[in-house]
């Protein structure tokens, strides 16, 4: 495949994630969608990695790997949390907080 | 390359992390109450990394370019570390007050990773770097946010900001591999010659568009903003001081050296976005504040129209013959220090009343001069510096931007803080009204008085030393502003913009 299909793999599989994120309520399901919008950004990157035949943009997606486990770890704590003092599925539900 | 010494120029760093893995662990094996020892832990390690911070600081004031050109030492980054140092001192200070004994050393680690990662964030020279730092910062404000884990409204609060938050980031990595698959690199400086050699074509716009989207929802701007009104209400409040503060500066510093150093030939398209934005950000956050009953709250949507005051600062441009030249940086890290400081210290007083009164209804502000007269006076003139009343450093951070909006030209946006500012005073002076011309309601107060929390002797000190240094400074950068101002300068010039 050439970069351009690799490219456009990685903007669907972000734009999916993306649509998720803004769509779907369920907090699991946003979760998970910022999930794929990291991996296709990290698609995105080692496909560049690879063409330019530059190591720079592969250190960044272990980087970006690594640090992606540690957001949603926390990310998961905050909804166990939080569903231990609210049942909480739907994000809408989350209307304590008004102006 | 990396040379053993370049260790040495992060000493400051090296001693912020040390004291964050020093309360973890202490954490782990002590038992009791460990408020006094969380807070001299933290105070010790950063008062001597800024002492390491001053010591290390390169005699000739020149850039220093560390670990293969991730980091760079440079008067920049000192400058916002500085403030940055300061701001986690008085926000553990802070914390002392709210939290027992067992948050309270939680508190204190995360803010010093927080920390960590602001102070690396200033200093960051490469995508990667730029890029840790910023979760380095981000992923234990998440937490602090909620670590009143037994109120809905604090974890409430955590989630938005978490998914917002964790959702930027995202956007930011899908930006940065845009960047680097254009130009080949991922260290700024080099960033900005694959982009100069590219123009403005669509693609480069897009990975610039893709990275101020990110920075855009880190530091608070409309229409990225609708996370901060939530987090700051939700928020345990020497939480919501510190967010409302540190990370919003540092990501604004790293938007500044990104458009000034990385996007630099783009700066005319930079020019536009930002100055829309800008506009946008100190209309809505001005009017949306008006609205707010709840104290804190209102200082959210206030910090919002803050950041649309230093994005002018930002997008000011002059075009000359040499490229652009950003004259409205030093404003900007000017205006970052001063804004700190005073939001912070608005933050603190609103704690008081929340301790007196259990609430943080604009109500309970009814009257607060009578019941303790120095918060309500310091809270005055947080408020009117917030304003942007004379003699007060919010008076001249205004007046330093306008300067700079109206050398690169950008007088309609210069008028448009003008009258932001007016409306402003409207829900700033509304808290001055109350505090001082209104008396409080009778039941109210009793049921005040027999509530108030006793809080032991040193620690109410302590809190009352916040409030007074950050009013103090936030008058005498108002009076002596000019050296901070030099300072600023003198750090823009000497760094790797």
């Amino acid at each position: 495949m050439t970069l351009n299909g690799f490219l456009v793999v990685g903007a669907l599989i972000f734009s999916i994630g993306a649509m998720g994120v803004l769509i779907r309520r369920n907090a699991i399901v946003m979760l998970m969608s910022i999930e794929l919008m990291l991996q296709g950004a990290n698609v995105t990157l080692a496909a560049f990695s690879a063409y330019l035949d530059d190591q720079a943009g592969f250190v960044l997606v272990i980087f970006s790997l690594t640090v992606a486990a540690a957001e949603v770890a926390v990310g998961l704590a905050i909804l166990v949390a939080l569903s231990r003092v609210y049942p909480v599925v739907n994000v809408d539900q989350l209307d304590s907080l008004r102006g | 390359m990396i040379e053993p010494g370049d260790l040495g120029y992060v000493v400051p760093e090296l001693i912020v992390l040390g004291t964050a893995l020093t309360l973890l662990l202490w954490a782990a094996i002590t038992r009791g109450d460990r408020r006094w020892m969380s807070v001299s832990i933290a105070l010790a390690g950063n008062g001597s990394a800024a002492l390491m911070l001053f010591m290390r600081t390169p005699a000739d004031g020149a850039a220093v370019e560390l670990f293969a050109g991730q980091l760079v030492v440079d008067g920049y980054s000192t400058f916002f570390r500085t403030l940055f140092l300061l701001l986690a001192s008085l926000a553990i200070v802070f914390g002392a007050q709210r939290f027992p004994s067992a948050p309270l050393i939680d508190f204190a680690a995360l803010l010093q990773f927080s920390l960590l990662g602001m102070m690396l964030l200033v200093g960051a020279a490469d995508w990667a770097t730029a890029f840790i730092a910023i979760e380095t910062m981000a992923i234990p404000v998440y937490v602090l946010v909620g670590l009143t884990r037994f109120r809905r409204a604090s974890l409430e609060a955590a989630m938005k900001y978490f998914a917002l938050g964790a959702f930027a980031s995202a956007v930011l990595v899908y930006g940065i591999a845009w960047s680097y698959g254009l130009t080949g690199t991922t260290s700024l400086a080099e960033t900005a010659d694959g982009i100069a050699s590219r123009g403005d074509e669509p693609w480069s716009l897009f990975a610039l568009g893709l990275i101020l989207v990110a920075l855009g929802f880190k530091v608070a701007a409309v229409p990225f903003h609708a996370w901060t009104p939530d987090a700051y209400q939700g928020a345990p409040t020497p939480a919501a001081a510190f967010v409302s503060v540190g990370p919003k500066v540092a990501a604004m510093a790293l938007l500044a050296r990104v458009v000034t150093l990385a996007f630099e030939p783009l700066a005319a398209n930079i020019t536009v976005a930002l100055a829309v934005i800008a506009a946008a950000t100190m209309i809505l956050g001005n009017l949306a504040a008006i609205a707010q009953s709840d104290v804190k709250r209102m200082l959210g949507y206030s910090s919002i129209a803050h950041t649309g005051y230093m994005l002018v600062g930002v997008a000011a441009v002059s075009q000359t013959d040499a490229g652009a030249d950003f004259v409205g940086v030093p404003s900007v890290l000017f205006y970052g220090f001063v804004y700190a400081l005073m939001t912070f210290g608005a933050f603190a007083v609103a704690y008081v009343v929340e301790a007196q009164t259990d609430s943080n209804d604009l109500s309970a502000f009814r009257g607060l001069a009578r019941r303790s007269m120095l918060p309500a006076a310091a809270m005055a003139v947080f408020m009117l510096s917030l304003t942007g009343v004379p003699p007060l450093s919010g008076f001249l951070g205004k007046l330093y931007i306008l300067q700079s909006a109206v050398d690169a030209g950008l007088g309609w946006l210069a008028v448009t803080l003008v009258v932001t500012s007016v409306v402003s005073a409207f829900y700033y002076l509304r808290v001055v009204v109350l505090m001082f011309m209104e008396d409080e309601d009778a039941p109210a107060a009793a049921s005040a008085a027999a509530d108030a929390p006793a809080a032991s002797g040193a620690v109410a000190d302590a809190h009352s030393a916040v409030v007074a240094v950050t009013a103090g400074a936030t008058v005498a950068f108002g009076i002596v502003g000019g050296g901070l101002l030099a300072w600023a300068q003198a750090a823009v010039a000497s760094s790797l913009l």
